[in-house]
């Protein structure tokens, strides 16, 4: 069967899926709720193509090539519309990439790394990572102004974390180990970070009730950035920031123990729907409309695999 | 007798007829009758007699039926009815002023407020309107029911059924429109060696809407006999009513229809003689609004969540379990009798070019006489209105209609000559949709229309894709803000640019015609929606966007004060009187009271 893509005439069998065969011509049609070879529905809208045979905007995920169709990959009318669905999905999420400290620091330190792995109670982690950012027996904590803490957003719930001190006592601490530790911080402007804003006055009761570890760190930093695909896609699209008003019914920072080593954080999760179908009887839809959530019932906990965050294309399931 | 006619009184009335004819001695046969559509005329008896006159009381109450019965019928005895009315002092003796809504002048004129919304009602799926017993196969059939069925099953070939709905040009009625004849064409060429199931859609989630519900409850027969020609037409072998829970009326007739027809042979094995074998089973659905899309409804049977999901494939090739499925909306199939019995030459007189037969439509809003009305395709909405509907309420001028619901758009008076037709309704912005027709007048406000059936999407998407859970969602927000006056004119510029993305993107037509709504009425009523960046509600629908404001004017005359229903202007005479927010329901009532022109409506 032949069909045309860009004006170009190509052979299909029609036994693959468009984004198939359009990733198997090289163009980079981005997909987030699809992932091959899971099981999957369409729903994030990311990987749309227009048929101008019929003028239809389709996801190429879902959608099988048919004689006649007329595929159109990246007009500026295509590409707004998956910017858009991007941006739509980004007012929905409540999270921070990167925690604003680290973001902040002069000296590149992963300052919000640092403080998980001590809080995790990894110090030799956290020694070690200090140690590659900077001359641990010079550090420049000691005379710095400390924007860290200034931008720290336990300040805006009570008090800001200690971050200097923290930094320097473990400077100090020399009988700790150097072992291999890496950041996956990526401050750079060029890549799109998503922001949390700020916390109603319900969340900061909440967040101080839930994140009463000695340090009081709110670890803003996704855990899961390595692997997001929301955050890749919306930097190839060009996105600063959501063109709409972020809202979400998600509560803000939950983190879910779910099984050995696997994490869910429902705000950061973009109800793709991959978690649900590729686990029997684990994760699940609840609700409809804007509520609409993806859970997972406490007696589904033991039904899933860890191996499950590999898939999810944001940092809402993720391993520690 | 419909659920809702139920809950006006109907079963009161119904039960006090038959105590009142025991009591009294009236030997007169007592018929509870389907759905007459005239939903704000019921509790509603029609009195036949013997000279073949029709008496009807509209709107009464149980304590006036034995006076109406009296009226027309004497008691067994004499003696019986002076015991009956010194046992009875109360009984009141029946003048002509007795009851303040039924007129005693000639039979004619007393109804002509009904005659009036009758007229211009041309009846094919609401046949037997009035008269017929829902659940009496014999006058069914005495009426020539299942005389389709029959002439399908023993005259007809499949193909020749086929072509006949084809040539009837009959489309489908649950909201696209679809050629009714193609679709059935799609599922008889599809894979014969399969299972097919034909499935009537009897979901109806559309705010305000009630079509279905009144013709399941009240021609369920009828629907059966439809979906019946279907399976033979299409080769299905099992058949599927699904029907939302909330319907428990329409659920419990079905059923047993579905059991007098398996009685008499219109069901089951060797229908009719025949060797076609077909048998119906009824599914209740939870009643989610997007359960009416039909791959969400198949889901649903499947014992899934209720998704949508992408076509192709379309049912027609693999719908439920996977299987060349049929699915067809209540009203389709309630014509689809007619078509067979009459032939479709006969059923393409009725209706216009592209759109042929008749449309139910539930009448609502600012109109006199709203109901359940049936009317030939190429009516005008305007005939619609004036005529069927005696107009709009209170007299107002019409500003627009509202057709199909959630999905649909609003029609400006000014095109409201528009005739009812699948293709004009949807040049205008609007769609036939299932059949909501809603009546807005001047005093209507378009931003909360639109604001309105968005609430309602946004609840009622099924949340699986961003366009839509999302999207709608922010089309909201932008709609709260213009409803509260804190929006900035770009923002109607967002609301547009989001409405033409979500309809060009979303997955199902839930989420595609979701901004239809917001669509039509910028497209017509622009200035409106710029009126509330502006701080101004004309009609003050959106009462959160200004409040009343008492100035400097002000004599302390306490005559506003005097005036307030709510009690909320605070007062001392001779000083500046104060308007208390929280507690104004901004009726304007102080501003037409006030000599100073002191009183404002300002924002807040
Ligand atoms: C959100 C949504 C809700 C729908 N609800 C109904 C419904 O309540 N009843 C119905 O018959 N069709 C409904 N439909 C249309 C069905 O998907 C389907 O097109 C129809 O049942 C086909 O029957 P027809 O060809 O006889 O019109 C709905 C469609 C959408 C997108
Ligand atoms: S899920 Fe992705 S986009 Fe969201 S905070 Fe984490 S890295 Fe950023
Ligand atoms: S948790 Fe991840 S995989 Fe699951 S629905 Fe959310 S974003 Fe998708
Ligand atoms: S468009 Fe809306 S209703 Fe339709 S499948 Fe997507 S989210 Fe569900
Ligand atoms: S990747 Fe195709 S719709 Fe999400």
């Amino acid at each position: 069967m032949k069909i045309k893509v860009n004006g170009k005439e190509i052979d299909v069998t029609g036994q693959n899926t468009l984004i198939e065969e359009l990733r198997n011509i090289g163009y980079d049609i981005p997909s987030l709720c699809y992932d091959s070879g899971a099981s999957h529905q369409a729903s994030c809208m990311v990987c749309m193509v227009k048929n101008v045979a019929n003028g239809q905007m389709i996801p190429s995920c879902s959608t099988f090539p048919q004689e006649g169709m007329n595929i159109e990959t990246d007009t500026e009318e295509v590409l707004s519309l998956r910017r858009m669905s991007l941006e739509l999905l980004l007012s929905d999420h409540r999270a921070d990439c990167e925690a604003p400290c680290t973001v902040v620091c002069p000296a590149r330190i992963d300052v919000a790394q640092v403080i998980l792995h001590y809080d995790r109670g990894d110090k030799d982690k956290a020694y070690s990572l200090l140690a590659s950012a900077t001359d641990i027996d010079n550090l420049p904590c000691k005379d710095c102004k400390a924007p860290c803490e200034k931008a720290c957003r336990r300040g805006t719930v009570d008090k800001c974390v200690s971050v200097r001190d923290m930094m320097m006592v473990l400077a100090e601490a020399k009988d700790l180990r150097v072992v291999e530790a890496k950041s996956v911080a990526n401050v750079s402007k060029d890549v799109f970070s998503s922001k949390l804003g700020r916390y109603s006055d319900a969340e900061k009761e909440w967040l101080k009730e839930v994140y009463s570890q000695p340090s009081r760190c709110l670890h803003c930093a996704c855990e899961g950035r390595d692997k997001c695909k929301l955050r890749q896609f919306s930097t190839n699209a060009g996105i600063k920031a959501p063109r709409y008003g972020v809202s979400s019914h998600q509560i803000v920072k939950e983190q879910i123990h779910v099984k050995g080593s696997l994490y869910f954080e429902p705000a950061k999760c973009i109800r793709c729907g991959l978690c649900v179908y590729n686990t029997n009887d684990g994760f699940t839809f609840k609700h409809r409309g804007f509520d609409m959530q993806v859970v997972i019932p406490e007696e589904s906990k033991n039904n899933v695999d860890e191996k499950i965050a590999d898939i999810c294309p944001t940092g809402a399931l993720f391993t520690v | 007798m419909e659920n809702c006619c139920q809950a006006s009184g109907t079963a009161e009335v119904y039960t006090a007829v038959t105590e009142a004819c025991k009591q009294l001695g009236i030997n007169v046969r007592i018929k509870p009758i389907s759905c007459v559509g005239a939903c704000n005329q019921v509790p509603l008896i029609d009195v036949a007699t013997t000279d073949g006159n029709i008496y009807r009381y509209p709107n009464i109450k149980p304590d006036e039926v034995k006076e109406i019965l009296l009226h027309h019928f004497r008691p067994a005895s004499k003696l019986r009815r002076l015991r009956n009315a010194i046992l009875n002092q109360i009984d009141t003796f029946h003048t002509d002023q007795t009851w303040d809504n039924i007129l005693w002048t000639p039979e004619k004129e007393r109804t002509q407020k009904i005659n009036s919304f009758l007229d211009g009602q041309y009846r094919i799926s609401t046949e037997g309107y009035g008269h017929l017993n829902p659940l009496d196969i014999d006058e069914y059939t005495s009426l020539g029911g299942f005389d389709a069925l029959r002439k399908a099953l023993t005259e007809m070939s499949r193909e020749e059924v086929i072509d006949e709905v084809l040539k009837s040009g009959i489309r489908g009625r649950g909201g696209g429109g679809f050629p009714t004849g193609r679709k059935w064409q799609l599922v008889a060429d599809s894979d014969s060696n399969k299972k097919k199931y034909v499935i009537c859609n009897g979901d109806e989630g559309d705010p305000g809407a009630f079509m279905d519900r009144i013709l399941l409850e009240s021609y369920p027969l009828r629907v059966i006999e439809g979906l019946t020609i279907a399976a033979y037409a299409v080769g299905a072998d099992e058949g599927i009513f699904y029907i939302r829970a909330e319907y428990p009326q329409a659920v419990i007739r079905i059923r047993k229809a579905l059991d007098m027809c398996r009685k008499n042979g219109m069901l089951g094995e060797r229908i009719l003689g025949t060797d076609f074998s077909f048998d119906i089973r009824v599914f209740e659905g939870a009643g989610a609004f997007v359960c009416g899309e039909e791959t969400a409804l198949i889901a649903s049977i499947e014992g899934k969540r209720g998704f949508p999901h992408l076509r192709p494939p379309y049912p027609a090739q693999s719908g439920l379990f996977g299987r060349p499925t049929l699915i067809n909306n209540v009203e389709t199939l309630s014509q689809i009798s007619y078509i067979i019995r009459h032939g479709a030459e006969e059923y393409t007189k009725v209706g216009t070019e592209g759109s042929r037969g008749t449309k139910v439509f539930a009448l609502a809003g600012k109109v006199n006489h709203g109901g359940l009305i049936e009317v030939p395709m190429g009516t005008t909405l305007r005939q619609i209105v004036d005529n069927i509907g005696g107009g709009v309420e209170g007299g107002e001028a019409l500003k627009a209609i509202q057709t199909g619901g959630p999905s649909g758009g609003c029609i400006p008076a000014e095109l409201c000559d528009a005739e009812v037709d699948f293709d004009a309704l949807n040049k205008m912005g609007a769609i036939m949709g299932s059949g909501g027709l809603v009546v807005l007048s001047e005093s209507s406000c378009m931003v909360d229309v639109a604001r309105y059936f968005l609430n309602f999407t946004s609840d009622e998407s099924c949340g699986k894709c961003t366009f839509c859970r999302v999207g709608i969602r922010r089309m909201l927000e932008i709609l709260d803000k213009l409803s509260t006056g804190n929006a900035k004119m770009e923002d109607i510029d967002r609301l547009e640019e989001l409405a033409n993305s979500i309809k060009k993107s979303a997955l199902c037509g839930l989420g595609k015609t979701a901004p239809n709504p917001v669509l039509s009425t910028l497209r017509y009523f622009r200035n409106e929606y710029e009126e509330h960046v502006n701080g101004i509600c004309r009609t003050g629908s959106c009462k959160n966007m200004v409040k009343l404001e008492i100035t400097d004017d002000c004599v302390g005359c306490t005559k506003c004060a005097r005036s307030c229903p709510a009690e909320a202007i605070d007062y001392t005479p001779y000083e500046k009187h104060v308007i208390k927010t929280d507690k104004c329901t901004q009726c304007g009532l102080c501003i037409d009271e006030c000599d100073y022109d002191a009183i404002k409506k300002v924002k807040r």
